[in-house]
């Protein structure tokens, strides 16, 4: 399990940006976002689309669970609760980096 | 030894804190070089100022705007000429710029009035431009001129003109990035929202960080086109001032350039709940993955693998042909920050090169956590970096071709290492699909031109 | 025919000619042996000069910025200067000048930049007692004058603070000006076939610099300080620009006896006789045939051209004012009619150029000279028609005016960043007035078959 979830924290850091945003709270309303919508699709359940950021959410998730499936095809064989497993355990990882103990000395500015 | 002291830095260690070495295992929140601070005097750095980061690279682009540079003539000389971004508009932003031209007389009694007369004659001189952008620069920040009240009483006057400020002087922060700063943000407080745009789509996006560089937004805007979607504004490639006020009426905002244009989207998603959407519109395989979020975004999935299958089934045999003669060329990006992250895995994953070390001038620690994040275990990572340290990277790695500007391309052509316009492009655009295989070709050009041989090459030897 | 001399109407400057005083001292600097110059301003001001300097040469030069940042403008800035030569003179061996040079926010703040290098030479002298690291403040703030009083300034400081009198040499002293190495080249050229030992300054020839098998060569200035030093030792000094170096040479005429002939730029036949018959008259040397010669080719291949091409053809010329100055003398030589000449920044002197006088007395046309000049001035005029003009000779700042305007132009001066490689050859010289000659004719040339206006002629010529 281990191994699959520093697989798909890898993955995540070196695809994409949305985690990287400039301020810790945009960072943390996408990673939690954009997991979110990849456990409900990666599970068959039904991704919320109330607002536009919502549907932001959605389009990065969306784009992101058809390549995960490509790439790790492990995914395809985990039972539904590994897989919000998986994706929870690379999340916490994300947080940990990019928000949690980031060294970016700016995260945290309170202006733009 | 994951942060590394060049050789050449011995005397002034605190250099160290600027590179990085990635090593297996390490993340971003173990090892973050500093970026974004004091620039060591006498490094030679290869920084600008942050005048030229508000009017070089942002301002300066549009199409329908008169740029009035408040200061002494050199800071309109050198950021005109110097920038190979077209327009539709017969190139007007290439061909002229304007100073107000500060002598010593102005620097004592103010220049307020030499600036007044300066905007009437600009509108006066170009009489078919109602926009101006005016730029304070180091010398008028010091003496405290206030270019916006003479702003709004020439407005008033000529009643159909619209100026915005640009207040940055370049000692401003510590490189262009600062410049980048103050123009987003101003032009958000200032501009933004106070013109309203025809809209014609169902569906509508800003186009952020992209600033038609020898054509890039032209691609971008076809793409777009072709998927039914309107690009209310291109910030700042081939664009009009006042589509730039209409920001606020988009549904999206598609960023490229993080860096040089975050600050907009991020204040639009605050105030007008415009969410950003982050893309990177170089290479093969993220252009496609791009549309196919933007698609998503508008429920135009089919029209975005549409486009991805007619420009695939064009270009993509193209650039395998050059894929199969670079794979395994070992390169390095010298350039301003983003195209670090933007392009080390476009570089590697559709053209097979790898990249070996990559120096920003004016990124910020979050650059790095993206560049690091999808850079390579071993490769060099330098922030601010300069001539020495660069000397030391090929002394070090074996070196095929540098993404870098034409100055720095000068010095390593002596060593005999091709350089591409990492910056401004050889033979653009590089954006998109096409673009990337501009690129490649280039790459190619530039490595296989039968001059390195012969420039390797003793006559004396007999060989 | 009449000369009329007026100032640009416009309180402002569209499309600069010339570009702000910091430049021209940085580029006196890039031509000195094992010298980086330090320029004491924000970071684009040098940051945009070396590029501008890559895009003429297409070499790299190295010049460093004192990076003032926000906390140095408001506070001041001296102890960037103090860290900047700290960090040069550690980092480069080699180096044995540091040119300090002041920019517009740096005047303006008035950091004390004498006073800092003084007590940075005390510093040195601990620190390298076997090191010689010259530091040399030059004061060139943005908003006075312009690149050409920057040079003037650069050279004239330099010379002051190196100029050593000691054994009296039997060297002349050749103050360029802002030429080319090709220029440079020229002026080697002639001094050496008057067998005369020239000390030129500044030495830029070296700045065509070899791609070699090892590795191992960049371009650099091939000044060195000795030169600098030795120039009061010269028998005499010949500045070929007036206004860039004239100061420097009137200097030492002054403070060390050196004679001073100020002018003229040897840019065409005349000019050139002057310039080796001032070298005659400051070294006693004779003219050899050798230099007859070469300028009976000139004369030979102008002949060619002058009555058939290039008369009554009516020219603009912009730049530096040595350069259109001595460009219109050379027009004249050849029958082509320097109809408007732009200078681009207040030196009031300008207005008082002698050699107008000349102009006026051989012209048969009218010229009129616009001072304070910019770009616009000239596209102005052309779209307005209130001239016509069948060639313009200038830098590449104003090349839009002729491709949009379609009129053929000849890139003269700097920079020319969009043709190859003109920085390598002569306009000043015998040599320098046939191949400007013969630039121009190739520039009609072109313009007559691209517009198949009588481009037949040519087949038979």
């Amino acid at each position: 399990m281990q191994d699959k979830i520093e697989q798909l924290f890898l993955y995540f850091q070196e695809r994409c940006l949305w985690q990287f945003h400039s301020r810790s709270w945009d960072r943390e309303d996408n990673i939690n976002g954009i997991t979110d919508d990849v456990i409900k699709l990666l599970t068959g359940k039904r991704v919320e689309m109330e607002t536009p950021e919502d549907k932001c959410h959605y389009a990065d998730s969306r784009i992101l669970v058809d390549d995960l499936k490509k790439r790790f095809p492990w995914i395809l064989e985990l039972k539904d609760s590994e897989r919000s497993a998986v994706v929870e355990g690379a999340r916490d990882k994300l947080m940990a980096v990019v928000v949690t103990n980031s060294k970016n000395a700016e995260l945290n500015n309170e202006n733009y | 030894m994951p942060l590394k002291l060049f050789e050449c830095d011995t005397v002034i260690p605190e250099r160290k804190r600027h590179v990085y070495i990635k090593q297996p295992g390490e993340d971003t929140s173990m090892f973050l070089p500093s970026a974004n601070i004091d620039t060591i005097p006498g490094s030679l750095s290869e920084r600008g100022c942050s005048y030229c980061g508000a009017k070089l690279v942002i301002g300066g682009v549009l199409k329908d705007t008169i740029q009035l540079i408040h200061g002494p003539v050199g800071c309109a000389y050198n950021t005109w000429h110097t920038k190979r971004y077209p327009s539709d508009k017969d190139n007007y932003q290439l061909k002229y710029v304007c100073s107000t031209d500060v002598k010593e007389k102005n620097v004592v009694f103010g220049a307020e009035k030499l600036l007044k007369k300066n905007i009437l004659e600009a509108f006066a001189a170009f009489p078919d431009y109602k926009r101006m952008i005016i730029y304070t620069t180091c010398a008028t920040a010091l003496i405290g001129d206030d270019p916006k009240a003479v702003a709004k009483e020439v407005e008033k006057e000529l009643g159909d003109v619209d100026i915005f400020c640009s207040q940055c002087a370049g000692f401003a922060g510590v490189s262009q990035s600062k410049g980048h700063h103050v123009f987003n943000i101003d032009w958000m407080d200032e501009k933004v929202g106070t013109f309203e745009p025809e809209i014609h789509s169902d569906y509508t996006v800003n186009m952020i960080g992209d600033y038609n560089i020898q054509g890039d937004s032209v691609v971008l805007s076809d793409y777009f086109h072709r998927m039914g979607i309107q690009v209310v504004a291109h910030f700042t490639g081939n664009e009009t001032y006042d589509a730039l006020r209409s920001m606020h009426r988009a549904q999206l905002n598609v960023v490229n350039c993080a860096r040089s244009a975050g600050y907009i989207a991020n204040e639009l998603k605050k105030k007008y709940g415009i969410p950003r959407l982050d893309v990177d519109t170089w290479g093969f395989n993220y252009v496609a993955e791009s549309l196919r979020k933007v698609g998503t975004f508008f429920g135009l999935e089919d029209k975005a693998e549409q486009v991805i299958a007619e420009d695939y089934a064009k270009w993509e045999p193209k650039l395998k042909w050059y894929k199969e003669r670079l794979e395994g060329k070992k390169v390095c990006i010298w350039t301003g920050g983003p195209r670090l992250w933007h392009w080390t895995k476009a570089l590697e994953d559709d053209l097979g090169v790898e990249v070996v070390a990559m120096a920003s001038k004016f990124g910020h620690q979050e650059d790095f956590e993206k560049v690091i994040a999808r850079g390579n275990i071993g490769t060099i990572y330098i922030d601010d970096g300069n001539e020495l340290e660069f000397f030391e990277v090929l002394k070090e790695k074996k070196v095929d071709l540098i993404f870098t500007g034409p100055r720095v391309g000068e010095l390593v052509k002596k060593l005999h290492i091709p350089y591409i316009n990492g910056h401004a492009y050889h033979n653009g655009p590089y954006m998109g699909f096409e673009g990337w295989v501009n690129c490649a070709r280039d790459m190619y050009n530039g490595i296989n031109s039968p001059i390195w041989k012969l420039a390797g090459k003793d006559i004396r030897k007999g060989e | 025919m009449s000369l009329t001399i007026k100032n640009k109407e416009r309180s402002g400057v569209i499309n600069p000619m010339y570009n702000c005083q910091p430049c021209g001292a940085q580029f006196v600097g890039i031509g000195i042996k094992d010298c980086i110059p330090l320029v004491h301003g924000g970071q684009g001001c040098c940051t945009f000069v070396r590029l501008l300097f890559a895009q003429h040469f297409k070499e790299n030069f190295d010049i460093a910025s004192s990076s003032l940042h926000e906390s140095a403008a408001v506070l001041g800035g001296v102890k960037n200067v103090e860290v900047g030569i700290d960090t040069l003179v550690k980092r480069y061996p080699d180096l044995k000048v540091v040119p300090i040079i002041t920019t517009c926010s740096t005047e303006t703040i008035g950091d004390d930049v004498d006073g800092v290098a003084r007590k940075a030479r005390r510093t040195l002298k601990e620190q390298f007692p076997d090191r010689k690291v010259q530091l040399v403040p030059i004061h060139t703030p943005s908003y006075s004058g312009s690149h050409v009083k920057g040079y003037d300034t650069g050279m004239q400081a330099l010379v002051a603070a190196l100029a050593k009198k000691t054994e009296p040499s039997e060297k002349l002293n050749v103050f360029t000006g802002w030429l080319n190495p090709g220029d440079v080249t020229e002026i080697k050229y002639v001094l050496s076939e008057m067998g005369v030992e020239g000390n030129v300054l500044i030495d830029t020839e070296s700045f065509d610099s070899p791609t070699m098998p090892d590795k191992d060569t960049f371009a650099y200035g091939n000044t060195t300080i000795e030169d600098f030093m030795d120039t009061a030792n010269a028998v005499g000094t010949i500045a070929l620009c007036p206004y860039e170096g004239g100061t420097a040479a009137q200097y030492l005429q002054d403070e060390f006896e050196v004679p001073a002939v100020i002018g003229p730029t040897p840019i065409g036949i005349e000019n050139t006789d002057k310039f080796i018959q001032n070298i005659s008259k400051l070294t006693g040397k004779e003219v050899p045939q050798s230099l007859v010669e070469e300028r009976g080719k000139a004369i030979d291949a102008i002949a060619d051209l002058a009555h058939m091409f290039f008369a009554d053809k009516k020219v603009a010329i912009y730049g530096d004012p040595d350069l259109v100055i001595g460009l219109a003398q050379f027009c004249l030589e050849v029958e082509l009619q320097p109809v408007l000449l732009l200078l681009g920044d207040d030196n009031k002197a300008y207005a008082k150029d002698p050699r107008y006088k000349d102009l006026e007395e051989k012209a048969n046309c009218d010229i009129e000279v616009v001072l304070n000049a910019d770009m616009f001035e000239l596209e102005q005029r052309i779209k307005d028609k209130t001239i016509d003009v069948d060639l313009i000779l200038g830098h590449s700042k104003g090349r839009y005016i002729a491709i949009d305007n379609q009129i053929p132009m000849v890139r003269v001066g700097f920079p020319t960043f969009d043709r190859a490689g003109t920085w390598k050859y002569p306009v000043i010289g015998y040599k320098g007035a046939s191949m400007l000659a013969e630039n121009i004719a190739n520039a009609l040339f072109a313009d007559m078959e691209y517009k198949h206006n009588k481009e037949y002629i040519l087949n038979v010529w």
